[in-house]
């Protein structure tokens, strides 16, 4: 019986969610709470910054799939091995 | 006390000289020395000119210090010292020699004051620049260092062709001062700047080469060569309008290829090319704000690039590689060097606490100067776009555990101890950023840690990051796959090379057969010649010259029988 190999972990991924949902409330606080004057533009307003990074996040994934198809080619073998240290 | 006029980049091209010859031990501490004795130099001196006089009627200014240069040439060569350090990991003499003539014609470049003397620095940083790559034991390295001989060449052609129209103005237009990109001694400037800084369609040549070269010498390549660039915008073209444009669609692209490149290296690259584009972009907006946080913003990504280099380099000489989908189990062979990675991914990204964000602040501030908000999201955009691509996508696969026992394998000490002195100074900076700005040409009171700067900026990086993560999940981001991206340099290694193949066939079967005719026809002519001068040997033998021979003696006896008549 050949017995299956364990799954890969998730790694880092899920304390690394936790961290950065933490950091975005925070400065949402922060960005909402914080007294000050009128802004220069409405994308300055309050909230606006975790709407452009959600914006940003969904470009990037967004911008990988299209790149990755319109440009993206194999790779032949350049024999990494040459790039190990030769000390 | 005493003081040498001397510009400190002259130390480190003796010092490339000198490691031709040096033993492997001494070269690290050579390389470091070089620079602190540069750096000596430098600190040493009043502002103003020294070394100046006049060849030909042209004014050579050798060393011109001032407050924009002085910023520059601390950032280079703290950066040189960092790189000395990581070249004891490895032994290559010549890449040694080649870090250090490219260091020195970058710093020479920043001290000098007339157009002439910038021209050969650059040119000489540039022939540095090719060294390295060259020098490099990767494969492939060789044609990527002709392919950036060629770049160096037209960037060359162009300074040399803008100086010519510039001296024609006469001989005090030689001087370093603003240009016009209007006139066409400005305007080859102009572009030959463009290209070294890696303005849009100029842009392939860095990540090329940075790709090429060894963990060292790409490093070196980040910190030396398209800085010299942003320097010298900011020095000719302060205040462009056509900068603010370029800069923006620099950040663009730059962030677009961070995002999806799988190799790491090529990665860091373009996401050096988007930063780089915020500088050009702030130049352009030109205001004493937008040109303190350009100056600032280049400094701080000196360090946060070159700890990112330096790191990848680490990966890349352990694994052979430096590839996003190939990374996994990385975490936990080399734990000290996937740290280092993310800690510079992140010092890359502008994230509060580090070099970079005291920087882009700032430049957040100068972009609500110009039109419209656009400039001033995408600035904002660019720290969360290089979040994902320079330390989430590295961490979670590099931290991605794979089934059984993995033997640890890190990184040489040198290569250790180099991205982590790149790292302090990006703390450092980033929590006492009061002797940045002091050193800026422009006085700056900004505070980045207020509240209202530092809170949007985490709420920013936060969301982008916690958004990918919660999409990767989903899998709804792109895989990660072992592919090579093409860019624009695909035409000229695709079509354009395989064009210029099939005219370099064709040009040689028509020089072929014109060379076969030539050769029929001359065989033709020397054996009629031949004929003519064996005839000529035998003037009594019967035939048709004979016989021309006694028609020509009968008509000289009847042209003589004639002339006796008249």
């Amino acid at each position: 019986m050949i017995k299956p190999a364990p799954p890969k972990s998730r790694g880092i991924a899920g304390v690394l969610f936790v961290c950065l949902l933490a950091v975005a409330t925070a400065g949402l606080l922060v960005d909402v709470l914080a007294l000050r004057g009128p802004r220069f533009s409405i994308i300055a307003e309050p909230g606006a910054r975790a709407a452009l990074g959600a914006g940003v996040a969904v470009a990037a994934a967004l911008t990988g799939f299209l790149l990755r198809w319109l440009l993206g080619r194999p790779i032949q073998d350049e024999g990494g091995a040459h790039a190990r240290d030769r000390a | 006390m005493l003081a040498i006029a001397l510009n400190p980049g002259f130390v480190c091209i003796i010092a490339a000289l000198v490691a031709l010859a040096a033993p492997r031990i001494v070269r690290p501490a050579l390389i470091a020395g070089a620079a602190a004795v540069a750096l000596w130099l430098m600190l040493d001196r009043e502002f103003g000119a020294a070394m100046a006089a006049r060849q030909m009627g042209l004014p050579v200014v050798l060393l011109d210090l001032d407050a924009l240069n002085r910023i520059f040439g601390i950032a280079m060569l703290l950066a040189l010292i960092v790189i000395g350090i990581a070249s004891g990991a490895r032994r290559n003499r010549a890449e040694d020699a080649a870090m250090l003539l490219l260091a020195g014609g970058a710093v020479s470049a920043l001290f000098v004051g007339d157009l002439i003397s910038f021209v050969a620095a650059a040119s000489l940083s540039g022939i540095g620049a090719a060294w390295i790559v060259f020098a490099s034991p990767l494969p492939n390295a060789a044609r990527s260092g002709a392919r950036m001989l060629i770049w160096f060449g037209l960037e060359g052609l162009l300074f040399l062709v803008g100086v010519a129209f510039q001296l024609s103005a006469g001989a005090g237009s030689s001087e370093i001062t603003r240009l016009d990109v209007a006139t066409l001694g400005g305007g080859f400037l102009f572009a030959a700047l463009l290209l070294r800084a890696g303005a849009p369609f100029a842009h392939v040549w860095i990540k090329d080469a940075i790709a090429h070269a060894s963990p060292v010498g790409a490093a070196a390549l980040g910190a030396f060569t398209n800085m010299l660039g942003v320097y010298a915008l900011a020095r000719l073209f302060p205040a462009e309008p056509l900068l603010a444009p370029i800069g923006l669609s620099m950040i663009v692209v730059g962030a677009a290829f961070a995002v999806a490149e799988d190799d790491l290296r090529r990665a860091a690259a373009s996401g050096l090319t988007a930063q780089i584009g915020v500088c050009v972009m702030l130049i352009g907006i030109g205001s004493p704000l937008a040109l303190a946080a350009a100056e600032g913003h280049a400094f701080t990504l000196m360090f946060a690039f070159l700890a990112l280099n330096l790191a990848l380099g680490a990966v890349l000489g352990r694994q052979g590689h430096a590839r996003a989908s190939q990374m996994e189990g990385v975490g936990r062979a080399m734990p000290l060097s996937a740290a280092l990675v993310f800690f510079a991914g992140l010092a890359a990204a502008g994230t509060p606490g580090l070099a970079t964000y005291v920087t882009t602040s700032i430049a957040l501030e100068a972009a609500t100067q110009w039109n419209g908000a656009a400039p001033w999201a995408i600035t904002a955009g660019l720290s969360a776009a290089l979040l994902i691509a320079l330390a989430l996508r590295p961490a979670l696969q590099t931290y991605r555990g794979l089934p059984g026992p993995t033997q640890t394998n890190e990184a040489p000490f040198p290569m250790l101890l180099a991205p982590a002195l790149a790292a302090f100074f990006c703390v450092s900076i980033g929590l006492a950023p009061a002797w940045l700005y002091g050193l800026l040409p422009t006085q700056l009171a900004f505070r980045p840690y207020e509240l209202e700067r530092a809170g949007p900026q985490l709420e920013l990086l936060g969301a982008a990051g916690a958004v990918y993560l919660a999409l990767r999940a989903v899998k709804f981001t792109a895989p990660e796959r072992s592919q090579r991206l093409i860019d624009v340099d695909a035409i000229y290694r695709g079509p354009a090379a395989g064009a210029g193949r099939w005219v370099g066939v064709v040009l040689l079967r028509a020089y072929g057969a014109w060379a076969a005719q030539w050769e029929r026809f001359a065989t033709a002519a020397g054996a009629a010649i031949a004929r003519v001068m064996r005839a000529c040997d035998r003037p009594y033998r019967a035939g048709a010259f004979g016989a021309a021979q006694w028609v020509t003696l009968a008509a000289a006896l009847a042209l003589a029988l004639l002339w006796q008549r008249l």
